[in-house]
């Protein structure tokens, strides 16, 4: 069979398809494109939005990502895919919080409750970021299989 | 004599429970890691892909390269930002002096300095380093999130015109056993000699967007890597520590039980003694 390719999506914490496939269509900057297996070797950005994959076996299935990059190159196609959702704000506050602790901690050194007091903030902030994370996550990952 | 056995069995029941405890620390430093290896063998395609991307573009863009800011030589100020991967928690035996050492070798009073785990953030603030933010390591695997806002500072700084390179002090992990301290560039980006370009790929839209947004990626995948690689280091280090404790503590206690057991003898033997020589007289 010369009309399927292999596919790779790839995430940081591991793969997320990974097998042959008739064909896939990806969200990148300019509109949808569909890659069929002898695509010309190509390297793109990938925007918000779904990627379709029509596996060699099995049923149509969607894969939504945030961002990535499409790499095509001799009956092979691996995405670097991003399902993070960066939120601008909440990074500025985080860094924020950073560098205000790190000023607390040279004002002083030895005052433990307060540093206790500031890893409690800490912690709680790092879980309220990971919470919104988790529903931003669940909402725009309406996987359908 | 009666207090001084009851003292060793003092030392004794101690030097116990040390050794349990030490045992039970070993023993989660040890499943900790078998987590970390996992984590760090799902991230390393991912992380291949976007080295390989970016070494492609640039051996087919060798005239690129240099005007991106993140990539190649661009002096915007002497000043460069260090980031020093620690452990919040001591008892990791050598770890954190070595990045000590490493730190008082590597590091002006005049760079910036970004510090991860409480332990670095204790040594640099203490030894009058230019702290410009102190982040957690925490006790559990970081999470992919976590390196966002550790590296916004770099990205803030970089547009400030303020450093012109980014270095990361952290311990590789080479194996269980062998952990190495290390001075890893990560910007600017420099070129592997070694790549082997294998035909030309269509860039869209232009390679030098692709780039501009690929590099962010880059740092993320490498910074991730190098702050996994810490962990999995401060837990291997933990567990050959804990270990060592725990054998010590073995050996204590058997110690004590032989001296805890002739004392008891000896004891024993003179209240005898004290009996026979009291019936003869």
């Amino acid at each position: 069979m010369a009309n399927i390719y292999k596919l790779d999506i790839l995430s940081p914490e591991g793969s997320v398809f990974s097998g042959n496939v008739k064909q896939a269509t990806f969200p990148t900057m300019s509109g949808l494109i569909t890659i069929l297996a002898g695509h010309t070797a190509l390297v793109t950005n990938l925007s918000q939005g779904d990627i379709e994959v029509e596996p060699e076996t099995g049923e149509k299935r969607n894969i939504t990502i945030s961002g990535g990059f499409l790499e095509v190159s001799e009956n092979m196609v691996s995405v670097v895919a991003d399902f993070a959702v960066r939120s601008e704000d909440i990074n500025d506050e985080l860094i924020l919080k950073a560098k205000q602790y790190a000023d607390e901690q040279r004002k002083k050194k030895e005052n433990v409750n307060s540093e206790m007091a500031e890893r409690e903030l800490q912690k709680a902030i790092m879980a309220l970021k990971v919470l919104e994370h988790n529903k931003l996550k669940r909402k725009s990952k309406g996987v359908k299989y | 004599m009666a207090e001084n056995l009851q003292q060793v069995k003092k030392r004794i029941r101690t030097s116990n429970s040390i050794a349990q405890i030490t045992k039970a620390m070993e023993m989660i430093a040890a499943s900790k890691i078998k987590k970390a290896q996992s984590a760090v063998e799902k991230n390393k395609p991912f992380a291949d892909r976007v080295k390989f991307i970016v070494q492609k573009i640039l051996a087919e863009n060798t005239d690129l390269a240099l005007n991106s800011s993140f990539v190649g030589i661009s002096k915007n100020a002497d000043r460069k930002l260090v980031y020093v991967i620690s452990s919040d928690k001591g008892l990791c035996g050598g770890l954190l002096a070595n990045i000590y050492k490493q730190v008082a070798a590597t590091v002006t009073k005049d760079d910036y300095v970004v510090t991860i785990g409480k332990k670095a953030q204790n040594f640099c603030i203490k030894n009058g380093y230019n702290v410009k933010a102190s982040f957690h390591m925490g006790s559990s695997f970081p999470q992919y999130e976590s390196i966002f806002p550790m590296l916004k500072i770099m990205n803030n700084l970089y547009e400030a015109k303020e450093i012109s390179s980014v270095e990361v002090i952290y311990t590789n992990f080479k194996n269980r056993l062998v952990q190495e301290p290390v001075t890893k560039v990560l910007s600017p980006v420099e070129r592997d000699e070694n790549f082997v370009n294998k035909g030309d790929h269509v860039f869209e839209p232009s390679s030098k967007e692709v780039l501009d947004k690929l590099i962010p990626y880059y740092f993320e995948a490498s910074f991730y890597n190098m702050l996994m690689n810490a962990y999995a280091s401060e837990q291997a280090a933990r567990m050959s520590a804990m270990s060592n404790a725990n054998e010590n503590a073995k050996e204590i206690s058997a110690s004590l039980t032989i001296i805890y057991n002739k004392s008891r003898q000896e004891k024993i033997t003179n209240e005898i003694l004290d009996l026979a020589n009291g019936q003869i007289h």
